[in-house]
């Protein structure tokens, strides 16, 4: 039978065990390396816009003799993804559009300054942006992104959801 | 003192707020908010504005202007052939080109041009071109001819089939002569005629029609 003094000696060793996976100390014999379920979506928190709304304008101003009923718009975005889970690892970064409301027939072209790759995409669709190791904990990025969709499909206000993602 | 329980709890406790934690990751995106295209309407009927830009067509992006001109078709009938059928009517409308493209659609000695576009972000709305005319075309008291012995037929190089059909004015009310669909191009070339059915006295008859393109 323990003693008092023994109890509280088992006591912390048994709680210092229990702790050890989840407040690693430099004592540990190996850092845990946290895993990431992929795909993994990438904080873009700081992400600004040129204009908080864009206005969709009609590609021509008057129609052709068959309809037209295309719009588009364009808003400059300045991206800051945050990569720190990713640093010195070989990733491929995808842009991915949500498909809701009338979302789906709008398409996304973007053109950046060479950090990532343009390209374009619809609701419910994904690109590869970037692929390669990441260096620096954020990628800062400005993105001239167009719009271009049927005009018929917004009658006030349509939000486009766009994010990235990690993937294999 | 703490003993083992405490720490067991403690420690449980602190798995289960990361668990919850991992369990919920915030969900990032960007948003791309977007307004509504603006809702725009034109019509012509004979001489329009100049277009402006873009190369002077609606197709290279020009856009037109206001017009105050109100033309006229007149038909000149000699005495002999009062109430003798039907008398084609001339235009003083100038306007032979499509203000589309610059096409060769109308001849203005006998048509009048014809054209106009509804834009709408809202899926089916449809715009009316409808005109009002007066019951009669008058000469001064008592001197009438009814505005239904007028008619057009309508045309336009190339067009197999006229978009604005072909008509008769009514006569005291406004009639409804084409639906026009949304975000497309519509242009007629109308030429008129009187009918010429009925003798009346020596005058000049006169009415004015007004054309109207609505959408709701």
């Amino acid at each position: 039978m323990m003693n008092r003094r023994t109890f509280c000696l088992f006591s912390t060793l048994l709680a210092a065990l229990l702790l050890v996976p989840i407040t690693p100390t430099a004592a540990a014999p190996a850092p845990v390396s946290p895993t990431i379920e992929l795909p993994a979506r990438v904080d873009d928190t700081g992400t600004t816009f040129s204009t908080p709304t864009s206005q969709l304008r009609w590609r021509s101003f008057g129609p052709g003799r068959d309809r037209d009923n295309q719009v588009e718009a364009s808003v400059r975005v300045a991206l800051r993804l945050n990569l720190t889970a990713w640093v010195g690892k070989n990733i491929r970064l995808y842009q991915r559009m949500t498909n809701a409301g009338d979302s789906g027939s709008f398409h996304v072209s973007w053109r950046g300054q060479g950090r990532l790759l343009p390209g374009t995409l619809q609701g419910g669709g994904r690109v590869l942006v970037f692929e390669g190791v990441v260096k620096e904990a954020f990628l800062l990025e400005s993105l001239d992104v167009n719009i271009t969709g049927d005009g018929r499909n917004v009658a006030g206000f349509q939000a486009l959801e766009l994010y990235f993602e990690v993937d294999k | 003192m703490i003993n083992v329980q405490h720490y067991l709890k403690y420690g449980f406790a602190l798995v289960a707020l990361i668990a919850l934690l991992a369990g919920a990751p915030t969900v990032h995106a960007y948003v791309v908010n977007l307004a509504a295209a603006p809702r725009a309407i034109y019509l012509q009927v004979g001489t329009g504005g100049a277009v402006t830009g873009g190369g002077g067509t609606i197709q290279s992006g020009g856009v037109p202007s206001n017009s105050a001109t109100v033309n006229e078709v007149s038909a000149i009938v000699p005495a002999a052939s009062v109430g003798a059928g039907t008398q084609a009517m001339a235009s003083n409308s100038p306007v032979a080109n499509s203000i589309y493209d610059n096409f060769v659609f109308c001849a203005p000695a006998t048509q009048i041009y014809v054209a106009g576009f509804l834009r709408s972000p809202v899926a089916g709305v449809a715009g009316t071109l409808s005109v009002a005319s007066p019951a009669n075309l008058t000469a001064g008291a008592g001197l009438n001819i009814a505005f239904n012995q007028i008619s057009w037929v309508s045309g336009g190089n190339g067009d197999a089939v006229a978009t604005i059909p072909s008509g008769t004015f009514v006569g005291g009310t406004t009639q409804t002569i084409y639906t026009a669909n949304q975000n497309q191009w519509f242009e007629s070339c109308l030429a008129f005629n009187y009918a010429n059915t009925t003798v009346v006295a020596a005058g000049t008859y006169t009415g004015r029609v007004t054309y109207t393109l609505t959408s709701p």
